[in-house]
């Protein structure tokens, strides 16, 4: 037992001795480098008078006078009675006259100096008792030396024990260790992932001891899906994140904390919406239709991805987990990896493996961090004098007949302003900034605890967590209560029992239209910008301006008003929950039972206030949406592992899961509340709507895998899952996907041993096929659907046409990568070129509508992924105490849609010329904007090459298009982060980038209006625009109702709205501090961490709108029109350790 | 004992996944509950039932009844102008090309129900009377929906221009259930050969329906209904003999009754309008809803009482019309100034939230008075060429 001390207080903390050497190897490690500090504590000089006193005291005093710490254990008697007469000495020379008549010694270790018994009488026994009573005791002898690995490389931080005793050192950054033992006694060298040697003391007094790693250790380990595999031997293309680059982040679910950290993973967030849609792309887009989403597996269950507010407020079925509770994410990328998840796992896999607690006392942590979001910049509008002198001017520009005053009186009448104002009086309009009174800065904290420990036996953990996220915005915000345990018992040698229960409530309240893109004027986030700015937010007496009549112009209504007075909330409730028995039927052969549970249930109200202009004439409006979802699942595993002589090791895997999905969804609405107090449906004079519905599906799949390596230096895996799912037509109920892949470690071989700087070289080559099922569930059936009535009495309708031919989409993918370890462990990385065919796409094919249907899905489409995905870690600079790790990932992309159904005109998709042959998706092929005719300030497109037209009509697939056809998917995205650490302080900073994307800036096609109507517009524009012929401006002449006689409108959709959305980020900046554990002992603390937080700091982008970051999804995001932007968020954060 | 547990464990396991792997079809059977299979919806007299009410049910479509082959014809010609508010409509009204009405996909969407419904009637086991009474309500139904197409979709046979005539619409006889149903190759009917068809379902409607009761008007149809709407294909048909034939029936068949002058704003304030041989019948939970709604397409007032502009009226009254009626038209009356931006335009009030909801208004589809137009026409148009024969 060790006993720990500390400055002003005699607190000692009971620990246990492997803490102990855990906290040496800390110390020394920080020490290393610190070798002239470690000097310079002895050098330190002290004044002390203390006569008979305790030692204990004694060295309490020294270590208030020096700040040095003093470690001992409890063989040390403290109690013995010492003197000190010391003027301004040496504290070595203190220790030494303090210490010699005690029989004790010291030893300086890092910054503190841990007292021990000297070496000269020394007796080694375990407890203190027989310490007094030993009879005989052993000559100790120092003993010095070196720890190597097998390369011969020193090794430091490896522990030396003597054996039996609790003796214990660690080695020093030269691998060099001293130790005193008995000359009979044996040392126990051990460090991770190697072979833990015994080494007899002996009459050698200078020893080296060269380490083998140990093939069986488990070095890294993956999750791999239905099992763990050492990182070295994998052959399939995998991501890891460790919980500790993403703790702490102020996000609410893990999704966004992935973003910018594994190559081929593109993590976009749809709006700054907390808790709100992110979107993850593994390995490009490679559906049309289907979805591209990966597969989320939570310890071994399958979540349900799927579930929404019905677009009430920005829901993010991740978010049911806090990300603080995660150990650990692992993403299969290629299909070699992911393959083993068939059907479901063309869009890859995200693998989740939750906290869990170890064995040893109970430790309990609490985390809390506080700070604020804020809007990132505003963009600025016309003042009331430029709107109103341009406004005038497009009426002007409209009705050239029409004199000053006629143009005058009516600008001034439909801004209901009076109609006989001066100039002077209105040059003196105030101008009110309803932007900045949408936006806000908001609060955002967190408090989690957990508690975690456990026996031989049993182990747990048990955490609970709040996190309070206003948005950035008014009206929005985000709560979470979290409460998970997780427990592991072994009730005998063969069977392991666990659990693991998550319980969320998510609170998150919204304004109208939060959930996506939104051109609804009681929307602040669209509205604000564009409202009339001579119109006061407020009225002199301070209450909100609102006119039930509604304000002048084309933005009618108060917005900032209105999202303080609706309701407008989504409530989730999870809960998720796995049971898992393990049984080791022999030593080889596992048996393995997971059945899981998850359980949502939104339910999402929208009140929309009898008071608001929107909501008056109905007398307020109530709806009520309750969305109850449950995926029951079962997976059986057998899992055969087993070491052969020579080398050759094999696991081997089959199986079979089983999962059933429904949903059920009811809904109502009402309006007519007698007064706004009224806020349920028993309040509501008419039912307007009130139904349900309800949706399922199953699917059964039985899989096998087998993995197989020669010591380490040649490894192979092949995959089979035959895959059935009920959404699939009657003819095509089940499929089969194969996989299969080869390693081989250079490295390894007996030509690269000798060479020292390459630690690992790893080619791998991997083939496999996934599908993709996210389908509509009933897709494949022909269904009447009783959604409908008529004069009050039942209907039925048909409403899909039945298919039997329809079944999964399929992914052939190739990849090839080397994992690379070099110079030590100096730099490592990966490199992997991928080629991933997605065909079979389900395509909407329109059928002639006088079959009664508008169109039906085919298994048509083709679409190729091409990439090179690089990740790069490195440790860039050891110096003393300091350390610089720097990490590095770029993924280029390539897409390209390579087939679409027979008979197509142009060969893009019908509505949709962005899906086109030979074009990666979601191509931009617009009209192509040709400037303004600078004789007469009309904008121009050109209508073919050379020609210019006013009015270029309707765009179609064999519209004249050869310019910007931008795609809106990245070419090449990726991050970089930099962690430097000096002793406790770490500083972190991560860049993100995406590059390449165009995007149609719908939201400047509202912005760009520039007078055509009554609401507020860019002032960039304005003070561009087309004044006076001859005047070279993109921007044409401000024009009433935005078209020219026989023109298309200027904010017709065309190139001149498309615009480069690459960004690159400093998307997060962490700064962290450990608090020395000598100021904590007297709290009762073990540890103790401070830090700071800051996301989004700033963004480089050319894109004009407020944040280039967004996303279409063609369900709730349509366009970047009324998204909520981005928050960039500050956070301040403490930690403690019991 | 645990040597015993060994051996015996594989087998319970093969056993248990032979188990599992012999119920696989059954395991990945899931049935719709909100729904149910095409090829056994029909089979019930309830099912069956309820399907010829969600042909009734595609009347109410916007594209439809709900607004557009009300409100459209107006703002296409020159009855009504767009009151300049807001993008709704813009297009119609300027007649720009394209912006149109579009009876194509919800109209046969309901044939094709209709289809369905007249081939699940033979093999179903119901009375024969339910049997008429189903089949003569679908036929009216598929009479009108194709009328709307053809109108829509061809020429008028009185207006027809044979160089630029390229026949009538496709008549589809075939109820279509899967993907394989559907015929690629079928092209437009002529136009005489649409007109046949109608022809042929009205009149065995009008057969078929002879045990109705007249309580179900206006809502359901009824021999009225047939009669009356046969008036009006008729008259488009340039068959006047048989305008005046079906007007008489229809008149003579105790739906819709006249109203006099005094009546006329009244009548255009409650529910039900009185004068209706079919009406599609909205209730509150079919609401179309504020966007879309007939109310606010005419108007910005909720109702009569409405106080505050709650939408943008777009469709308003054209001078040009205003100034056709004569000064003391009672008709005129039903014209009322609108509110906010529309108050110096004028709005028509005739669906004004008379269902007592927000924006909801059964829609009166043909009423008598159209009978007497349409008689009066086929009168002139026969006497017309009766006059142009004696000279």
């Amino acid at each position: 037992m060790l006993f720990f001390f500390r400055r002003n207080r005699t607190v000692q903390h009971v620990l246990r001795c492997a803490c102990l050497t855990l906290l040496l190897a800390m110390t020394l490690q920080i020490s290393f480098s610190a070798g002239l500090n470690a000097q310079g504590i002895l050098e330190r000089r002290v004044s002390l008078s203390m006569v008979n006193k305790p030692l204990k005291e004694v060295l309490q005093a020294l270590n208030q006078k020096t700040s040095v710490d003093f470690v001992y254990s409890s063989k040390v008697d403290v109690h013995k009675v010492v003197s000190v007469q010391a003027q301004n000495k040496e504290l070595r020379q203190v220790l030494k006259d303090v210490l010699t008549p005690t029989r004790l010694d010291y030893e300086v270790v890092g910054t503190s100096i841990v007292i021990k018994e000297s070496p000269v009488p020394t007796p080694v026994p375990v407890l203190k008792k027989s310490a007094a009573a030993a009879p005989s005791l052993p000559v100790v002898v120092p003993v010095r030396g070196k720890v190597v690995d097998d390369k011969g490389e020193p090794l430091p931080g490896v522990t030396v024990l003597v054996k039996g005793t609790q003796t214990a050192t660690v080695t020093d950054a030269n691998g060099a260790f001293s130790i005193e033992a008995p000359a009979n006694a044996s040392l126990m060298v051990s460090y991770l992932g190697f072979l833990t040697q015994e080494v007899k003391v002996g009459s050698q007094q200078e020893l080296t001891v060269k380490l083998v790693p140990d093939p069986v250790a488990l070095g890294e380990v993956v999750v791999t899906g239905y099992t763990v595999q050492e990182k070295r031997v994998v052959t399939g293309a995998i991501g890891q994140i460790k919980s500790r680059e993403i703790a702490n982040m102020p996000i609410q679910s893990f999704d966004q904390a992935m973003q910018g950290r594994l190559a081929g993973v593109q993590v976009q967030t749809a709006s700054g919406v907390p808790g709100g849609k992110v979107s993850i792309n593994i390995r490009g887009m490679g559906s049309i239709t289907a979805g591209n989403e990966p597969l989320y597996i939570v310890d071994g269950v399958q979540i349900n991805s799927e579930d929404d507010a019905g677009g009430t407020v920005g829901t993010n079925p991740l978010s049911f987990l806090n990300p603080n509770d995660i150990e650990s994410i692992e993403v299969l990328k290629d299909a070699a990896a992911a393959s083993i998840y068939g059907a479901q796992a063309a869009n890859g896999v995200v693998l989740i493996t939750t906290k869990s607690g170890d064995e040893g006392p109970t430790k309990i942590s609490v985390n809390m961090y506080r700070g604020f979001a804020s809007p990132l910049p505003l963009i600025k509008m016309m003042d009331s004098q430029q709107y109103l002198d341009v406004r005038m001017e497009a009426y002007r520009n409209r009705y050239p007949d029409r004199t000053e005053g006629a143009i005058r009186t009516e600008v001034l009448q439909e801004s209901m302003l009076p109609i006989n104002m001066t100039d002077a009086q209105l040059a003196a309009l105030p101008t009110y900034d309803w932007q900045k009174a949408a936006f806000r800065t908001g609060d955002i904290y967190d408090v989690e605890l957990a508690a975690s420990g456990g026996n031989k036996t049993t182990t747990y953990r048990l955490s609970a967590s709040y996190n309070s996220s206003e948005g950035n915005l008014i009206g929005i915000d985000f709560s979470r209560a979290t409460a998970k345990l997780r427990v592991q018992h072994k009730p005998t040698r063969k069977l392991t029992i666990s659990t693991n229960i998550n319980l969320s409530n998510i609170v998150q309240n919204g304004t109208q239209q939060s959930a996506g893109s939104t051109g609804f004027m009681s929307a602040p986030q669209f509205s604000s910008p564009m409202i009339l700015p001579f119109i006061p937010i407020t009225l002199e007496d301070g209450s909100p301006n609102n006119p039930l009549g509604g304000f002048p112009g084309e933005l009618r209504y108060n917005p900032i008003y209105t999202a303080e007075v609706n309701f407008i909330q989504g409530k989730t409730r999870a809960l998720y929950s796995n049971i898992i028995l393990s049984y080791d039927i022999t030593k080889d052969l596992n048996f393995k039972s997971t059945w899981g549970l998850d359980y949502r249930n939104i339910n999402a109200e929208q009140y929309l206030d009898p008071r608001t202009h929107e909501a008056y004439a109905r007398r307020g409006y109530l709806s009520i949406r309750n969305r109850e979802s449950s995926t029951v699942s079962g997976t059986q595993a057998l899992t055969y592992s087993k070491r052969f002589a020579g080398g050759h090791r094999l696991t081997a895997l089959a199986g079979a899961e089983y999962r059933d999905y429904s949903r059920q969804i009811s809904f109502s609405a009402g309006e007519g509340f007698s007064t706004y107090q009224f806020r349920h449906m028993s309040g509501a004079a008419t039912i307007l709507s009130s139904t349900g519905s309800w949706t399922g599906y199953r699917q059964l799949g039985f899989f096998s895998q087998a993995n197989y390596d020669y010591k380490k230096k040649y490894m192979a895996s092949a995959i089979l899952r035959y895959d059935g799912s009920s959404k699939f037509g009657a003819n095509n109920r089940f499929g089969l996907f194969p996989a299969f892949s080869a390693g081989w470690d250079i490295a390894a071989e007996d030509f690269l041993k000798d060479v020292r700087w390459v630690d690992q070289f790893k080619l791998r080559v991997g083939y496999g096929e996934t599908g993709n099922s996210a389908i509509d569930h009933f897709a494949s059936r022909g269904l009447f659907t009783g959604s409908s009535s008529y004069g009050g009495q039942p209907a039925i309708q048909p409403s899909s046409l039945e298919n039997p031919d329809l079944r999964w989409e399929r992914n052939a993918s190739t990849n090839l990568g080397v994992d690379f370890s070099l110079f030590r462990k100096r730099l490592s990385g990966s490199v992997d070129a991928f080629h991933r065919r997605s065909k079979d796409l389900l395509l909407e094919q329109p059928v002639p509508w006088y079959g009664g249907y508008e169109s039906m899905y085919r298994n048509v489409g083709e679409v190729v992924n091409r990439g090179l995905e690089v990740e790069l870690n490195g440790e860039v600079l050891r110096l003393g105490g300091f350390q610089w790790n720097s990490g590095f990932n770029i993924t280029f992309m390539d897409n390209e849609v390579t087939k679409l159904y027979e008979g197509l005109n142009g060969e893009s998709l019908p509505g949709n010329p962005s899906v086109r042959i030979g074009h990666p998706l979601r191509t931009n092929f617009v009209a192509q904007y040709a400037g303004v005719n600078s004789a007469t300030g009309r904008p121009m497109w050109w209508s073919g090459n050379g020609t210019l037209t006013y009015n270029p009509g309707a765009q179609g697939t064999n519209s004249y298009t050869p310019y910007g056809r931008g795609s809106q998917l990245a070419k090449y995205f990726g991050g970089f982060t930099n962690t430097l650490s000096f002793k406790g302080i770490e500083v972190s900073a991560l860049f993100q980038y995406d590059m390449g994307r165009e995007y149609l800036n719908e939201q400047n096609r509202t912005w760009y209006r520039n007078g055509q109507g009554a609401r507020n517009g860019l002032e960039r524009i304005y003070l561009m625009r087309w004044t006076e012929p001859g005047q070279v401006t993109p921007v044409p002449r401000a024009i009433n109702g935005g078209a020219e006689t026989d023109g298309a409108t200027h904010i017709l959709s065309s190139s001149r709205f498309l615009e480069d959305a690459s960004y690159i980020r400093f998307k997060q900046l962490a700064a962290s501090y450990a608090i020395p554990a000598r100021f904590l002992s007297k709290f009762k603390i073990s540890s103790a961490r401070v830090y700071a937080q800051a996301v989004n700091l700033y963004t480089w982008t050319a894109w004009t709108g407020y944040d280039p970051e967004f996303l279409i999804d063609d369900e709730n995001f349509t366009s970047n029109q009324g998204v909520v932007p981005q928050t960039r968020s500050y956070t301040l954060g403490v930690e403690f350790g019991f | 004992m645990t040597t015993m547990r060994n051996r015996i464990f594989p087998y319970i396991l093969s056993a248990s996944l032979i188990f599992v792997s012999g119920a696989c079809n059954d395991l990945l059977d899931v049935e719709p509950t909100h729904a149910i299979d095409s090829r056994t919806a029909l089979t019930s007299m309830e099912a069956v039932e309820a399907a010829t009410n969600g042909v009734y049910a595609r009347l109410r479509a916007v594209q439809q009844y709900g607004r557009d082959l009300v409100a459209l014809p107006e703002l296409l010609s020159d009855n009504a102008v767009h009151s300049g508010r807001g993008t709704t409509l813009q297009a119609e009204a300027s007649n720009s090309p394209g912006a149109h009405l579009e009876t194509w996909e919800t109209g046969y969407a309901a044939i094709n129900e209709a289809n369905l419904i007249l081939e699940a009637l033979g093999p179903l086991s119901a009375p024969q009377s339910f049997k008429n009474s189903v089949e003569g309500q679908v036929r009216f139904l598929r009479a009108l929906f194709y009328h709307n197409l053809v109108k829509v979709y061809a020429f008028d046979p009185t207006a027809n221009d044979p160089t630029r005539n390229r026949g009538g619409v496709p008549l589809v006889r075939k109820g279509v259930i899967a993907v394989g149903d559907i015929d690629y190759a079928k092209g437009r009917d002529a136009v005489s050969e649409v007109y046949r068809f109608i022809y042929e379902d009205l009149t065995a409607a009008y057969q078929l329906l002879e045990g109705t009761d007249n309580a179900r008007a206006p809502h359901f149809a009824t021999r009225g209904a047939v009669a009356a709407f046969f008036s009006r294909v008729a008259l488009y048909n340039g068959d006047y003999n048989k305008v005046i034939s079906e007007a008489n029936l229809a008149l003579k068949s105790g739906v819709g009754q006249l109203q006099p002058a005094a009546n006329v704003v009244a009548s255009w304030r409650t529910d039900v309008h009185p004068e209706s041989m079919f009406e599609v019948a909205v209730k509150p939970t079919e609401n179309i809803g504020t966007n879309e709604s007939l109310r606010a397409t005419f108007t910005t007032r909720v109702n009569a009482e409405g106080k505050v502009a709650v939408s943008y009226g777009h469709a308003v009254v054209s001078d040009a019309l205003l100034s056709d009626y004569e000064a003391g038209d009672v008709r005129k009356e039903l014209i009322w100034k609108g509110l906010g931006n529309n108050s110096s335009k004028n709005e028509m009030t005739k669906f004004f939230s008379r269902g007592g909801v927000k924006d909801l208004d059964n829609i009166p589809v043909i009423r008598v008075a159209e009978l007497y137009l349409n008689r009066a026409e086929a009168y002139v148009r026969l006497d017309q060429a009766r006059w142009r024969w004696r000279t």
